[in-house]
């Protein structure tokens, strides 16, 4: 947000920016240095931002921007609700990298008036299985982790134990007369998030050679590539990682 | 016989963005900045090489959104409407600087692009700079290829086929409509893959597909010859993969081209530098300061004393980055041409918007790289994808990888705590589109408008660049406001269609505002 902007503000909103921002101000503060103080922390926000893109999500970011007061509120997004639930009990996974999953889920009312009914209640936890390719799941579970979580909670950020499997996300409850599935997940097929075995034992054993070269990236040196871990190529490909080899 | 090949791949792209219901909508200013600054000094580029007699190949890929604005009625009126108000601006410019020559010599410098914007957009390209780019490509300089129909990140719809099946359709039907022709190819959103995507692909008789480098190298097998070759996908459907060498030579902020010190800086705008009683006739709603495409300094340096902007100075670097990036591909190939049995393609793409845009020079370093490229008497030969398939046919066949080109190479620009509210809803809606198709398979008249209505509205709501702002933070309320509009909209088609009733003065004038896709069918949100 622009300085100017930010003085046609009044200091209560002033205040009220600052606590968003994390800028932690004394009570004697005057305006002009609460201003200079919200600046800074949304300079610094930026740039943090900015800095967590590679180069082709910094130069896509450029097409938006037109204005810098981010913080304009239409009020238009007030108009469109959506609901909150859907009144269903399902599980959905979705896969962000080789490692991590997002899932989110709903139960239907009946279900949460049920689990929440029981006497120890309330405990739902998600059951991460790594299955079998091809095989259902109750003859092609390999092995399982639980995740506990509240029954406010509505989604989770899962780590995937490794990559180049394949996962179903189930959602549990804990009642009196055991553990219940409340809904399982379709499956997700985490890729090895590497190159192939063949490909890798020469990258290993002879980091020079020519399959390097034609990945393109011998010219370029990283702190991945020091350690000639060519599992860790997608560091060099994200491209703020590359240094030209000097 | 030329030693290797050169696949330079421009990706234009920007989300549906028409308010009709407002005078002027500040988002409506991506695509006028785009057309300024990129469209229309591509095409000056374009035709002075041809009618130089400069032989080239480039693949463009225009997003069905970008598409449907470009050849908008309303938004190319007010385009006009937005360039003539910048002259205005520009007359003033002149006044202002006239006593200050390093600056009036810029202000003539705009004077004279705004002049020629008009002319072109109006008198040139008749309004319609898409039928400039055809041409282009039936004299056989372009090939126009299209992307997903929103530009929708197709990895988080893996499990919705349904979606992705009618992104691509809606794609391939809307290019027809509009270059007469059928692409035959695909630019992948975000260059966003996930294995057996090219089902899609090849249902709509689309041939390839780019992809981020690691899609190959961490393929299912060693591919034979790195990223300088395609692979074919087990279905025939065939994936290029991105070069990364050159494309770091362009996109990288700090050893990358458009960094140089002589280049002009995107952040000094006199929409932000100039006293408000001067700007505000031409910032928005007259206190909300904007880009105004003014700029006269030059990056400089890592300081905020920057220097006046010198053309010339920047004219003779992007000759110098031309011949620069030249010379390391020739490199390439050379070093390349002993590992390989057929000559190295070497794969470039990127977002267009770039050139021009965020790098002013652009289009002049693009220009300079084809003479250049021509001059050199052909070691180097731009081909297409398709050229390259006419000549080999036959590659390895591999599946590639789960991949993006965004942050880390997955998915984690668009799925992230910032964002990932949407799909919950999104999903939602496209079973909800689903079942509609079930319940109601060959509606005719008002319902069938209700349903098409229903269709676009989902697909509006699954474009990448709302959780992309979610996440990198410019223009975030917008962003929001989008998703949940186009989520309300369908949701309120959904409740009245479970009531059979429809409010017809409500579904015009969403028709009118959301009026993208005009050939849609709802059906293609059917289940296989």
């Amino acid at each position: 947000m622009t300085k100017e902007r930010l003085q046609r503000l009044s200091y209560a909103s002033l205040l009220d920016i600052a606590t968003k921002e994390g800028v932690s101000v004394g009570e004697s503060v005057d305006k002009e240095s609460l201003i200079e103080l919200i600046s800074e922390a949304m300079e610094e926000d930026r740039t943090e931002r900015e800095q967590s893109n590679n180069s082709a999500m910094r130069i896509k970011e450029k097409k938006y921007d037109i204005i810098r007061d981010e913080e304009i509120e239409s009020g238009e997004a007030d108009e469109y609700a959506l609901p909150e639930r859907y009144n269903e009990t399902r599980i959905v996974a979705l896969l962000r990298d080789p490692l991590w999953a997002f899932a989110y889920w709903d139960l239907k009312d009946t279900d949460v008036e049920r689990v929440s009914g029981e006497e120890e209640s309330g405990e739902l936890y998600l059951r991460v299985c790594e299955v079998k390719e091809g095989e259902n799941r109750e003859r092609g579970v390999v092995d399982y982790f639980d995740i506990p979580v509240k029954t406010t909670d509505s989604s989770w950020y899962i780590n995937l134990p490794m990559p180049g499997k394949s996962y179903v996300i189930e959602l549990y409850a804990q009642i009196e007369s055991g553990d219940e599935l409340l809904c399982r997940s379709n499956t997700l097929h985490s890729p090895l998030g590497q190159v192939a075995i063949e490909y890798l034992h020469e990258m290993i054993n002879r980091p020079d050679n020519d399959s390097m070269v034609l990945t393109g990236l011998d010219q370029y040196s990283s702190s991945s590539l020091q350690e000639n871990i060519p599992q860790r190529i997608i560091s060099m490909i994200d491209s703020e990682y590359l240094q030209t080899k000097s | 016989m030329s030693q290797g090949y050169f696949n330079f791949v421009l990706h234009a792209h920007l989300p549906f963005v028409r308010h009709p219901m407002y005078e002027e909508f500040l988002e409506e200013m991506w695509l006028f900045e785009a057309i300024s600054e990129t469209y229309l000094p591509l095409l000056r580029v374009f035709n002075r090489l041809r009618d130089d007699g400069v032989p080239y190949r480039i693949t463009m890929s225009f997003s069905p959104t970008l598409s449907s604005m470009l050849t908008d009625e309303l938004l190319q009126e007010r385009y006009i409407r937005h360039l003539k108000k910048l002259l205005e601006l520009s007359e003033k410019e002149l006044e202002r600087t006239k006593s200050d020559s390093r600056f009036h010599a810029l202000a003539e410098m705009y004077n004279k692009l705004l002049v020629e914007n008009l002319e072109d957009f109006v008198e040139l390209h008749r309004k319609n700079i898409l039928k400039s780019f055809r041409a282009l490509e039936k004299e056989g300089y372009l090939e126009i290829i299209t992307t997903a129909a929103t530009h929708g990140f197709l990895p988080v719809y893996q499990d919705f086929p349904e979606t992705v099946s009618a992104q691509v359709n809606t794609a391939v039907i809307l290019h027809g409509r509009i270059f007469g022709c059928e692409p035959k190819g695909f630019w992948l959103p975000e260059c966003g893959y996930y294995p057996q995507l090219e089902r899609h692909l090849k249902a709509n008789n689309l041939g390839y597909f780019y992809t981020a480098a690691h899609a190959v190298l961490f393929s299912d097998q060693k591919p034979l010859y790195g990223v300088y070759a395609p692979i074919t996908c087990p279905n025939g459907v065939v994936a290029f993969a991105r070069d990364i060498p050159s494309s770091k030579a362009v996109w990288s902020a700090d050893e990358g081209y458009p960094g140089d010190y002589s280049y002009r800086e995107f952040y000094r705008d006199i929409g932000f530098d100039l006293p408000l009683d001067y700007i505000n006739e031409y910032i928005h709603l007259g206190n909300i300061r904007v880009n105004t495409g003014f700029k006269y300094y030059a990056i400089t340096g890592h300081t905020d004393d920057k220097r006046p902007y010198v053309p010339e100075e920047a004219t003779r670097k992007a000759e110098e980055h031309a011949e620069n990036f030249l010379y390391n591909r020739l490199k390439q190939i050379k070093k390349l041409e002993t590992l390989m049995d057929r000559p190295p393609i070497i794969v470039s793409p990127y977002d267009a918007e770039l050139f021009g845009h965020w790098w002013f020079e652009g289009p002049q370093w693009i220009e300079f790289l084809l003479r250049k490229i021509h001059a050199e008497g052909g070691s180097l030969k731009m081909v297409t994808a398709s050229d390259y398939l006419e000549m080999y046919p036959e590659n390895q066949v591999a599946e590639p990888s789960f991949s993006s080109w965004g942050n880390k190479g997955y998915a984690e620009v668009w799925l992230d705590g910032s964002n990932d509210w949407i799909y919950r809803h999104i999903h939602k809606a496209i079973e909800r589109m689903s079942e509609l198709v079930e319940r109601f398979p060959d509606e005719q008249g008002l319902k069938r408008r209700v349903l098409n209505q229903a269709a676009r509205e989902v697909l509006l709501s699954q474009a990448s660049d709302w959780p992309f702002i979610m996440k990198t933070g410019t223009t975030v309320p917008y962003a929001v406001t989008r998703v949940k509009e186009h989520l309300a909209n369908f949701n309120r088609i959904y409740d009245n269609l479970c009531r059979n009733t429809v409010n017809t003065e409500w579904l015009t004038t969403v028709e009118k505002t959301n009026n993208i896709f005009p050939d849609v069918d709802y059906r293609i949100f059917a289940k296989s």
